[in-house]
């Protein structure tokens, strides 16, 4: 019980937060150096991270796996931080005091969960597609670029939408529109518009996504803002000067 | 056109009296107002619209703290000085006349890099007020200042965290995924990662006075490489 109650300590001590910040920073700083110095980091964002951690060569990515292992960390010490926070609930302090520094963290945790998601399971891939043409995916569906629009300004492009089917299966037409910021989804999958060419051909480059972490990622994101909100709201207060 | 070169005679004017900060505010708004029109978008992309911005939100929300500070001639000194700053830098770099390109039309972005500047522009604000503290030897006034600048950097961090997370939701609209990994968004990282340390160890009282002073100071040399450095060195989404 002893052993147990001092690992319990040293994890929920804020000592302990502020040691992995200062680690995770600095792993930050050698990624943010090592990144442009290999080519395999041109392809990082073109799978899931753990995919492209299994290829890539540990010389190159050690940073990452420790990056990995303080942000898991960080995310025992913020539970534990919490838990004991909402069990010692003092009471001389006003519960929006107690509770918005937990809502950051529960954000915190969300935004770290989204990322273990999208690390393991997150794919992407790329289709270059001619006006009328299509191609089939392994499932037996297929997807249609029906037709492509563009407007040019000064020789740029400036606005640009496809219209795409979608055929399962079993037979049925989807017809969705894909544009820069705003991609069709389908199960899902988002279709994203990249780019258009009219010569040779009038063709769409379309990438294919699926991001299983988003949407946790967007939780957690109101979660840390609601919290953060709340405690600028009473800390300002709360600093008299 | 003329507005442009005024308003650094303007921040320039106001070391000297402190009134004429507020006709450089009105006339910089008025460029970029200018420029939103002449561009029928936000003047926020490439290096002379950010620097403009980032000089109007350091003097705008100097503001709020200038009103209560006392002796205030430091703070209001120091804080003209970064906005004349970027202004002049501003002034210096090309202005974008190219049409948006449409991965760039979104309102997403637009609160990204609203809310990144302003959050800046409060981040400049705590490195002024630390240095003001580390210069000070008036015990009172030392803790107005870290109070002070307490504010600055948690109200910085909520614009920062705000701006992160619309950042994130544009990625996702734009790229296809919420996070991309490249060194710009590393430095991102890195940047929001100093500011939650600042409010982690301003807890613990060792840390108080002219240690978190410093942090808050040193915190500000990571925003400008994560703006200037990262945007000007490195190829990322971000690169001017």
């Amino acid at each position: 019980m002893g052993i147990i109650k001092a690992i319990f300590n040293i994890f929920r001590s804020l000592r302990m937060a502020n040691i992995l910040l200062f680690i995770l920073m600095g792993t930050m700083v050698i990624g943010a150096i090592v990144m442009p110095l290999f080519p395999s980091y041109r392809r990082i964002n073109t799978t899931s991270l753990f995919s492209w951690l299994s290829v890539t060569p540990l010389r190159e990515t050690w940073w990452l796996y420790i990056a990995i292992l303080i942000v898991a960390l960080l995310v025992i010490n913020t539970i534990f931080c919490t838990v004991e926070a909402l069990i010692k609930k003092d009471r001389n302090r006003r519960w929006p005091l107690v509770i918005s520094p937990q809502l950051i963290h529960l954000g915190f945790a969300f935004i770290m969960l989204a990322h273990l998601l999208s690390s393991y399971m997150a794919m992407q891939g790329f289709v270059m597609l001619n006006e009328g043409g299509g191609i089939r995916f392994s499932n037996g569906d297929t997807l249609y670029l029906k037709r492509i629009e563009y407007q040019l300004q000064r020789g740029y492009i400036t606005d640009m939408k496809a219209e795409i089917a979608y055929s399962d299966n079993r037979g049925i037409t989807k017809r969705l529109i894909s544009a820069p910021n705003r991609p069709a989804f389908i199960r899902g999958t988002g279709v994203y518009l990249k780019d258009v060419e009219v010569m040779p051909a009038r063709r769409a480059l379309l990438q294919i996504s699926y991001d299983p972490g988003a949407r946790w990622a967007l939780v957690g994101g109101i979660l840390f803002i609601i919290g953060t909100t709340l405690l600028v709201i009473l800390k300002i207060r709360q600093e008299a000067v | 056109m003329i507005l442009l070169f005024i308003q650094p005679l303007l921040y320039g004017a106001a070391l000297l009296w402190e009134k004429a900060l507020f006709a450089a505010i009105t006339v910089q708004a008025g460029y970029l107002l200018y420029r939103g029109v002449t561009l029928g978008r936000l003047p926020l992309v490439g290096l002379h619209d950010t620097l403009l911005f980032l000089s109007l939100s350091t003097a705008v929300l100097s503001i709020p703290f200038w009103v209560r500070i006392r002796p205030r001639k430091g703070f209001f000194r120091l804080t003209a000085v970064a906005s004349l700053l970027f202004s002049l830098l501003g002034m210096l770099s090309r202005p974008s006349m190219m049409p948006l390109p449409p991965v760039l039309k979104t309102f997403w972005f637009e609160l990204h890099v609203v809310l990144s500047f302003l959050s800046y522009g409060l981040f400049g604000i705590a490195a002024v007020l630390g240095v003001i503290f580390l210069l000070n030897r008036d015990a009172a006034m030392g803790r107005m200042m870290e109070s002070l600048q307490y504010r600055a950097v948690l109200t910085g961090y909520l614009l920062f965290s705000l701006s992160m997370i619309f950042g994130g939701i544009w990625a996702y609209f734009a790229w296809g995924s919420y996070w991309l990994w490249t060194p710009k968004e590393l430095w991102t990282t890195l940047l929001w990662l100093t500011y939650t340390l600042y409010l982690h160890l301003r807890f613990r009282p060792y840390w108080r006075g002219a240690r978190i002073a410093t942090i808050g100071i040193a915190g500000y040399g990571v925003v400008l490489f994560t703006y200037l450095g990262v945007g000007l060195l490195m190829k990322s989404s971000h690169s001017f």
